[in-house]
């Protein structure tokens, strides 16, 4: 049964979702069935493409982009989509060429580099949980550049590669395994206020910066190597705190190099974090699950930990 | 598990621009996959984006992000519909946050003279913009996108019950700001 309101709503909604500006030439709604015409400025694009979040959050920027940047990054997307179309058509010419008794012509080398992809190769592979039973499952390959630090994990069956993190798909509250470049801490993450003066830059200053914080309930920092690499094991558990305090505000616990945040899911979500020392890059390495989170889903988690390489 | 990452640069210096155009008919079964979905998914993707920042630029460069993040993975993802949707509704949010006006992005309409008249929001929409930024979210995906709670609350990153929750107490609080 819907309200007069929100038959007024949706009336609303509509008629405003009309005033949006489709700058896409082709973005009618109701393009030609099968046609695409599209026509761009096309720009030889290299779009570094820093691994990038999909849930929840990819980018804080301090002030916002240029028009520069906003047409740059226009052109990459839409310049994408062009070489797409340019491919289709050099398979289509080279298809209806192949019929005739001529020599095929060519293919058609698209012009524009749009982006650089990371390729994921699909690897099945058995799998021996820590707990839970073994499963035999198809798992993928996901690679994080951080800083310069290459980090190539497993994703296993059912969780999604985010780039930064990997989560368990459809999982609610969110969690997985995430890689952080962390600068400071929250010392009350609800409303967030930094540690001052921030933790220092070594590995055995973070390990520690939990130790004194009320509620984390943080264990002591163990040795731990990973894929050659050394550093410290720290544990702890998010407070159990009044969500509902923090509405649309986030508890957050971690601030990242070059600005950003990470913050909790909910209460009592558990973090097991992997400190290391990469050539002088302090990696972050960020387990996290709920109490009520299935053996099956810890093993995963497992999973993706032991699988972790740098480099 | 949420995240401000750090800046992603967006393309390389030295761009060399030049104009490209193509017409042409994308034969059966030799489409690919990005220029489709890209095609048929960016009206739907700008229209949503608009609805949660009312800021066109803000809103086109969401919407680029989201579809040069979901490129790569595309054939990997499983509701790449979705996968779009939830990019949005958080490049939105830390759009609003950058700027510092996080619950007031609808509210930015009508402020500078970048506004045309047509972008006047009526006056529902007016209070629509004093919600939070979930609620607006939740009312948008729901009213205007007609998303199921499900669907919703995957989105938002919570429960179906408090989609519920949040749906219920931004309408009780539109009501009441109406009737004032």
């Amino acid at each position: 049964m819907i309200t007069e309101l929100e038959r007024r709503l949706m009336e609303a909604f509509h008629e405003d979702a009309q005033r949006a500006r489709l700058v896409h030439p082709d973005a009618s709604s109701d393009h030609d069935e099968g046609r695409s015409h599209l026509q761009l400025d096309a720009a030889r694009l290299e779009p570094e493409q820093h691994l990038v979040p999909v849930k929840e959050n990819y980018v804080s920027v301090d002030s916002p982009p240029t028009s520069e940047v906003r047409n740059r990054r226009r052109l990459a997307v839409v310049a994408a989509a062009v070489v797409a179309v340019i491919g289709a058509a050099a398979i289509a010419i080279n298809s209806m060429n192949s019929d005739d008794d001529v020599e095929p012509a060519p293919a058609v080398q698209p012009t524009v580099v749009p982006t650089t992809v990371v390729p994921t190769t699909v690897v099945p592979t058995t799998v021996v949980p820590t707990t839970g039973k073994p499963t035999t499952v198809a798992t993928t390959t996901g690679t994080f550049v951080m800083s310069g630090v290459r980090l190539t994990f497993a994703v296993p069956a059912g969780w999604v590669d985010n780039d930064w993190y990997v989560s368990k798909l459809g999982a609610h509250p969110i969690f997985g395994v995430g890689f952080n470049n962390v600068a400071n801490i929250y010392t009350d993450s609800c409303p967030s206020v930094l540690v001052d003066p921030p933790v220092g830059p070594t590995v055995d200053d973070l390990a520690s910066a939990w130790a004194n914080l009320p509620g984390f309930h943080a264990t002591a920092a163990s040795d731990i190597t990973v894929d050659g690499f050394h550093g410290k094991q720290v544990e702890f558990t998010v407070p159990d705190y009044n969500h509902a305090d923090c509405f649309n505000v986030d508890f957050k616990l971690l601030n990242s190099v070059g600005g950003g945040d990470y913050w909790a899911q909910g209460p009592n979500q558990h973090h097991k974090l992997w400190i290391l020392d990469v050539n002088g890059t302090r990696v972050v390495i960020v387990a996290t699950y709920f109490p009520d989170t299935s053996p099956q889903d810890r093993a995963a988690l497992d999973e993706i930990l032991a699988s972790i390489q740098i480099g | 598990m949420e995240y401000n990452g750090t800046v992603a640069p967006d393309v390389s210096e030295g761009v060399v621009a030049r104009r490209v155009e193509i017409s042409g008919t994308i034969p059966a079964g030799m489409d690919d996959d990005f220029a489709l979905f890209y095609r048929d998914a960016y009206p739907g993707a700008v229209r949503l984006a608009w609805l949660l920042t009312h800021d066109h630029d803000a809103a086109e460069d969401v919407v680029q992000d989201a579809f040069m993040r979901l490129r790569p993975r595309l054939a990997t993802i499983e509701h790449r519909n979705a996968y779009l949707r939830t990019a949005i509704v958080n490049g939105c949010r830390d759009q609003a946050r950058s700027a510092g006006r996080a619950d007031a992005g609808l509210r930015r309409i009508g402020v500078g003279a970048e506004v045309s008249s047509t972008d006047q929001p009526s006056e529902l929409l007016d209070v629509v913009a004093r919600l939070s930024y979930k609620q607006r979210v939740v009312l948008v995906l729901r009213y205007w996108a007609d998303l199921p709670e499900g669907e919703i609350a995957e989105i938002v990153g919570t429960r179906p019950a408090t989609v519920r929750s949040i749906n219920a107490r931004a309408l009780a609080q539109l009501s009441k700001e109406l009737t004032r």
